[in-house]
């Protein structure tokens, strides 16, 4: 029984027993002292009235008694709601002011709440595949993600957003959503990314005049003054030669890289079968000793920039190509398989293969993971390939073991 | 004949090597600007080769305003020109095919590869090629 329920009944168990004993007492003491009858029946109504106006004095006081205590109640209820709505509105207004998009879904995704930066768009299509990718299984272990997703907007083009997902709650019926748009931080890191790159071009372009010096007037001396020195000297002129030949490589190596990111991509059909047979071919004619099986089908079709995707294949046939170099049986194989998630060209070679555990650096130029005297290259082909696939949007990778042949992947976006 | 313009002093012996180790041809003459080429090919006292080596980055004045203006004379207008440069710039190539260069060809940073690219270019356009000099 509540409180309030239980007064009531307190409060008219005491009017009536109160009430009841004085009319009963008093309506006897009364008649025991008044025998006239007439006086009598005065007595008796004077009596009553004078009850009913003790009655509705008591009743008026208990009521506005009570109306105090509630009056008192509400205005706290009124301060409390008035701070309340006060640190809500400064919470929204900070949100609603700050360049975020903020919101709240149950457990399965459904909006419960979003901040004025927040746009239905940004949950809804590919957007809320790209933003929910992930988050159950996060939020089953109360962990949270950040990622940047590219995110299509109808009031423009797509844009890179920074987006955290979180646990609102630790039952998992709740998750909150922030999102950052990276536009313009993106742009400052493409536009240093640019300089950079113009950068590294012009310097390895002038340093090619005073290297073709260098091996041109060394030549010069092997040519004309080859007789004068003796097998240490012409040894020391061959070794120069050497390292002006690497330092070559190495230059064009980072021209093509820088040139990559300059160039902008044309989206034409391309058939990635046709040049990577026509570079297997070139590969056996220049070095007809080595057996090399090349299975591809008769064509992988895909779109994008022929010349850079020309580049892209060259470099992955070369590698496939290098090292397998010590197999009789060498095999290079590529094909199209057909995911969910997008369309995969896979290279793959039963070669010499890596140590997994240096993958990560595999796409940093000049990083080798075997010796130079072994397996020569510059180290920059898988760089240029990279930037190559991330210029049309797609995605490298690669799986290898050693001695196990290595897989290289990648998706065109 | 030939008019080599070559501002780069290693560039233009190494050529030379390159030209007198595989006898191409008996005469070069060396410009070493643009003023100093269109003095030579349209000045008093002009020359007449068979073949311009043109290289782009000159002082002065630049390889491709001397390509213009020895297409633009009547007398140079269909001189051989083949552009040697170590720019592989698109517009620079684009550019010079459209002011009328006959060939663009980018030197190799490798000195075998450079004086091979010279001996071929020596080879077709004096003595293969039918040059527009009919004296």
């Amino acid at each position: 029984m509540s409180a309030g329920l239980r007064l009531a009944f307190v409060i008219a168990g005491g009017y009536l027993v109160g009430a009841g004993l004085w009319i009963a007492v008093s309506d006897r003491v009364v008649a025991a002292w008044i025998d006239d009858a007439a006086a009598l029946s005065v007595v008796q109504t004077w009596k009553g009235l004078g009850f009913v106006v003790v009655s509705s004095i008591l009743i008026g006081m208990a009521i506005w008694w009570f109306e105090r205590v509630r009056d008192r109640h509400l205005e706290d209820l009124r301060e409390t709601e008035v701070r309340l709505r006060a640190s809500e509105q400064r919470f929204a207004r900070f949100l609603d002011h700050s360049p975020l998009a903020a919101w709240i879904t149950d457990g399965a995704g459904e909006l419960t709440w979003g901040s004025k930066g927040y746009r239905p768009e940004l949950m809804q299509g590919d957007n809320r595949r790209a933003v929910l990718a992930g988050v159950e299984a996060a939020l089953a272990e109360q962990r949270s993600l950040v990622s940047v997703e590219r995110l299509s907007r109808r009031d423009g083009p797509d844009a890179d957003y920074l987006v955290y997902r979180f646990p609102a709650d630790d039952r998992g019926e709740s998750i909150g959503f922030v999102a950052a748009d990276l536009a313009e931080r993106v742009h400052d890191a493409s536009q240093l990314r640019a300089e950079l790159d113009a950068l590294v071009y012009a310097v390895s372009h002038d340093l090619r005049a005073p290297l073709r010096s260098l091996t041109g007037f060394t030549t010069a001396l092997q040519e004309d003054y080859g007789d004068r020195f003796d097998e240490q000297g012409a040894h020391f002129l061959s070794r120069i030669q050497d390292a002006s030949e690497t330092m070559g490589r190495l230059i064009d190596g980072l021209l093509e890289l820088s040139g990559v990111s300059s160039q902008s991509v044309k989206r034409k059909p391309v058939d990635l079968a046709v040049i990577g047979r026509q570079e297997i071919e070139r590969l056996r004619r220049s070095m007809p000793h080595r057996r090399v099986e090349a299975v591809m089908p008769a064509s992988i079709p895909v779109s994008g920039d022929p010349q850079l995707l020309h580049q892209a294949v060259v470099h992955l046939v070369g590698n496939a190509w290098k090292y397998t170099a010590d197999r009789d049986d060498a095999r290079i194989e590529m094909r199209l398989e057909r995911k969910e998630a997008g369309d995969e060209v896979v290279l793959s070679d039963n070669g010499r293969g890596f140590d997994m555990a240096y993958a990560h650096k595999l796409f940093t130029p000049f990083q080798r993971l075997h010796g130079e005297k072994r397996f020569a290259g510059t180290g920059i082909g898988l760089a240029i390939t990279q930037r190559i696939i991330q210029k049309h949007g797609g995605r490298i990778w690669i799986e290898s073991q050693i001695g196990g042949g290595t897989t290289v992947r990648f998706t065109m976006g | 004949m030939l008019l080599l313009v070559e501002d780069n002093p290693s560039d233009e012996e190494l050529t030379l090597r390159s030209l007198r180790k595989h006898n191409i041809v008996n005469e070069v003459v060396v410009a070493h600007d643009g003023v100093e080429a269109l003095e030579m090919l349209l000045g008093e006292n002009r020359i007449e080769p068979d073949l311009v080596l043109l290289d782009l980055k000159l002082p002065r004045v630049g390889g491709l305003e001397v390509l213009q203006k020895i297409r633009a004379d009547e007398r140079t207008k269909m001189l051989p020109v083949v552009v040697l440069t170590s720019s592989s710039q698109d517009e620079d190539i684009v550019t010079s095919y459209r002011l009328g260069a006959n060939s663009y060809v980018r030197k190799p940073v490798r000195f075998s590869d450079f004086s091979e690219a010279v001996r071929q270019l020596g080879v077709y356009w004096l003595l293969v090629n039918e040059s527009p000099n009919r004296d």
